[in-house]
């Protein structure tokens, strides 16, 4: 297996390394790092743009720019949250807390060297993650069966509703109705036409492509500018910034100090960004949450504490491997940002799925390449370019706004070739707007959009090979994904009862007891032990729950902000 | 605060109502002959579950009428609906131009219209706007006509 994958490294190096790819992935990083820094400006806004250019230039240089965009996106919203106090991305908005209360005191460049440093170790730990970890899933991924990639699709879809703020309904009404729309059109196993209402336009279906740049670029734009006065103002508000070559020494000294919140935040990162339809917003603020709840000196956060810096960083970064991992072995997006490089990757006529990793290993390994190389860019773009990106801050946002939209236009053009379609980004665009306006959140929707042909596929696929139904929840890997489809669709009720009643307490105790089944009927010793894990872990924490007392403990900030926090949008 | 919660009664009623319009339309997909599995199984799927959740939310929304509770919705700045409006009328007027004036005409005239209407609109800044209009049209169309040979449509008035 590793003689495998260096000769596939091998193979793939002399195609990333030509001139114009390492160009192209430096052009990425570059934008990434921009639209991560800039408000309003989100990295999958930034992928969505990016898609119809991926097209035109062949598989392996529009990955590593969307790679390249994707790794810069995640670190960019750093700079502006430490110097400035404005966090460029919901995922840098817990590095704002202790970040700009650094600056605050004059340590604005220690505070970026320990974001910076913190980002690309998160970063390498994913990374090793994705390398060592994608092909192990994968070959689990083999196993499954089309019941269990339909039970498995349908947790994704519920575990990206439910985390749609408080709102499940909203969510699953989200989720369903992208499932209908990507349905629109002539049906890809018949070609039969569905929802078409007799309309042409309508029997041509929906590119997704388009309604992704509808739904997340131009009605994102709308959204910014709302605020009249707001948007004719720049990022700074004239306010002058003093910036100083960043200390990376007196970081990486710090950093070293608190390796362990380093690892354990990574740790946390790739197992959020595994976790499909949860995304770094969310991942961050856990990672903050949880070095404040392990640190000697918790009062010391949101003062200028060094980990909560590092905390954040290390995790916003990790997510990235985490999502990848799953989108590489299972052809899952974990996140909106993993739904614009699934996106990129059916441009090219390449579905992710468990045989990819092997069936397309140039462009798998094309991915893993592109992905260290990218975080090495992007440190160095981060602490030699930093005065550029800084200069971002005097662009009023109406300026921008109008740049951004035009390039939607075009973009979507020069996929197309159609002028009508720009009809869809206005239709998108506008629906994208009255779901932001009213509440519905959009993740679960593009999610629904994405999943429904795969999840209709293996739907079809399974009662064509048996017309068992019960097949759906007597399989191992099934009754596993339908347990934690059953929990996911009740955590919203747990996040709101579990400090005032005590029966919620045995959530996570109850899930672990329901999870533990399915791995003994898996069969082999490893999985055995899995399930026997799990029964201790469940039959522990039940027994805790019930003996202790029910503590009325405060609700902090952060579990405030996780509690609220919809899917990664970033 | 009671539009905010009349809103989501409106919501959920259209949202059965574009349920009630495409459940014929459903109910009438054809089967093929060779299709094993009908092609309106994951279709009729779907939409029992957006209609189902439609009038879960239509209870909902009538129960939270009575008590008086809101959905969460984020809070909006006065007037918020202006700029949103502008850039919506904005770009449908310049996709309907373009079979007319072309797509380097309409885009120009979208971009610094969207800049004079959202912008200061002072004389300064009005020179910027049309600098930048020009210089970021100028050279994305010159990306895309030399860098990814894309020929954008001309328009049936001006000919380019």
């Amino acid at each position: 297996m590793f003689e495998s994958a260096l000769h596939n490294l091998a193979a793939a190096a002399p195609a990333f390394f030509d001139p114009w790819n390492l160009l192209l992935l430096v052009i990425g990083a570059f934008f990434g790092l921009i639209a991560g820094a800039l408000p309003g400006f989100s990295t999958s806004m930034a992928l969505a743009l990016l898609l119809p250019f991926s097209f035109g230039i062949g598989a392996i240089n529009g990955l590593s720019l969307m790679i390249g965009t994707l790794v810069g996106g995640v670190s960019g919203g750093l700079v502006t949250s430490i110097v400035l106090g404005i966090p460029g991305s919901a995922s840098s908005v817990p590095s704002t807390l202790d970040g700009y209360a650094l600056t605050r005191k004059g340590e604005s460049s220690y505070a970026l060297g320990l974001a910076i440093w913190a980002s690309f170790f998160g970063g390498m730990l994913s990374w090793i993650t994705l390398v060592t970890l994608a092909p192990t899933l994968a070959t689990i991924g083999l196993e499954l069966g089309p019941w269990d990639y339909f039970t498995l699709m349908a947790f994704a879809l519920a575990i990206a509703a439910s985390l749609a703020g408080e709102d499940l309904l909203k969510g699953l009404m989200a989720a369903s109705a992208g499932v209908l729309l990507s349905q629109v059109g002539a049906d890809p196993i018949t070609s039969v036409y569905r929802l078409s209402y007799g309309s042409q336009f309508l029997a041509g279906g929906f590119d997704p492509l388009i309604i992704l740049i509808g739904l997340f670029a131009f009605s994102q734009l709308m959204a910014d500018m709302e605020n009249r006065k707001g948007a004719k103002l720049s990022m700074s508000h004239g306010q002058e910034v003093r910036l100083e070559p960043v200390q990376n020494l007196r970081a990486l000294r710090t950093i070293a100090k608190h390796w362990m919140t380093v690892i354990w935040s990574s740790l946390l990162g790739i197992f959020i960004g595994i976790v499909p339809a949860v995304g770094s917003n969310v991942s961050s603020l856990i990672a903050y949450d949880q070095a404040r709840r392990n640190s000697d000196k918790p009062e010391r956060f949101g003062k200028g504490e060094p980990t909560g810096v590092i905390a954040p960083e290390a995790c916003n970064n990790a997510d990235v491997g985490g999502s990848l991992t799953v989108l590489m072995a299972l052809g899952i997006p974990g996140d909106t940002v993993s739904v614009m490089l699934l996106a990129a990757l059916t441009l090219h006529n390449v579905a992710p799925g468990p045989t990819f990793i092997h069936q397309h290993a140039d462009i798998s390994y094309t991915i893993y390449i592109a992905y260290l190389v990218a975080t090495f860019v992007v440190l160095a773009m981060q602490i030699y370019m930093l005065r550029i990106f800084m200069l971002m801050r005097w662009i009023p946002f109406y300026r921008l706004s109008a740049s951004l939209l035009l390039c939607c236009a075009l973009g979507v053009f020069a996929w197309s070739g159609v002028a009508e379609d720009l009809w869809i980004i206005v239709i998108f665009g506008a629906v994208g707007y009255g779901m932001r306006l009213t509440g519905f959140p959009l993740a679960p929707f593009v999610l629904g959009v994405v999943l429904s042909a795969p999840t209709e596929l293996n739907l079809v696929r399974a009662l064509s090979t048996s017309d068992d139904l019960t097949l759906f929840i007597t399989r191992p890997w099934s009754m596993l994904f339908v347990v934690l489809l059953a929990f996911t669709l009740a955590f919203p009720l747990y996040n709101k009862h579990f400090r005032e009643k005590r029966i919620w307490g045995l959530y996570y105790p109850l899930m672990a007891l329901a999870c533990a089944p399915p791995w003994f009927l898996m069969g082999g010793w490893i999985r055995a032990l899995i399930g026997t894990v799990l029964v201790l872990i469940g039959a522990w924490g039940a027994f805790r729950v019930l003996t202790e007392p029910l503590k009325a403990r405060e609700t902090t900030e952060v579990e405030l902000a996780v509690a609220k926090l919809a899917p990664s949008e970033d | 605060m009671s539009g905010k919660r009349r809103l989501d009664l409106y919501l959920s009623i259209a949202c059965l109502v574009l349920c009630a319009s495409a459940w014929p339309n459903v109910l009438s997909i054809r089967r093929p002959a060779y299709a094993q599995i009908s092609p309106a199984l994951w279709t009729s799927l779907s939409l029992a579950v957006f209609t189902f959740l439609s009038g879960a939310y239509l209870v909902r929304s009538i129960v939270w009428l009575r008590i008086g509770r809101n959905s969460e919705m984020r809070e909006l700045p006065s007037q918020w609906y202006v700029n949103p409006l502008i850039t919506l009328v904005a770009f449908i007027i310049f996709v309907a131009a373009i079979p007319y004036v072309g797509m380097l005409l309409s885009s120009s005239a979208f971009m610094m219209g969207l800049l004079v209407l959202t912008g200061h609109g002072s004389r300064k800044s009005l020179v910027t706007d049309l600098t930048l209009t020009v210089g970021f049209v100028g050279v994305v169309y010159a990306l895309f006509a030399f860098g990814f040979r894309i020929i954008f449509p001309a328009g049936s008035l001006t000919g380019f």
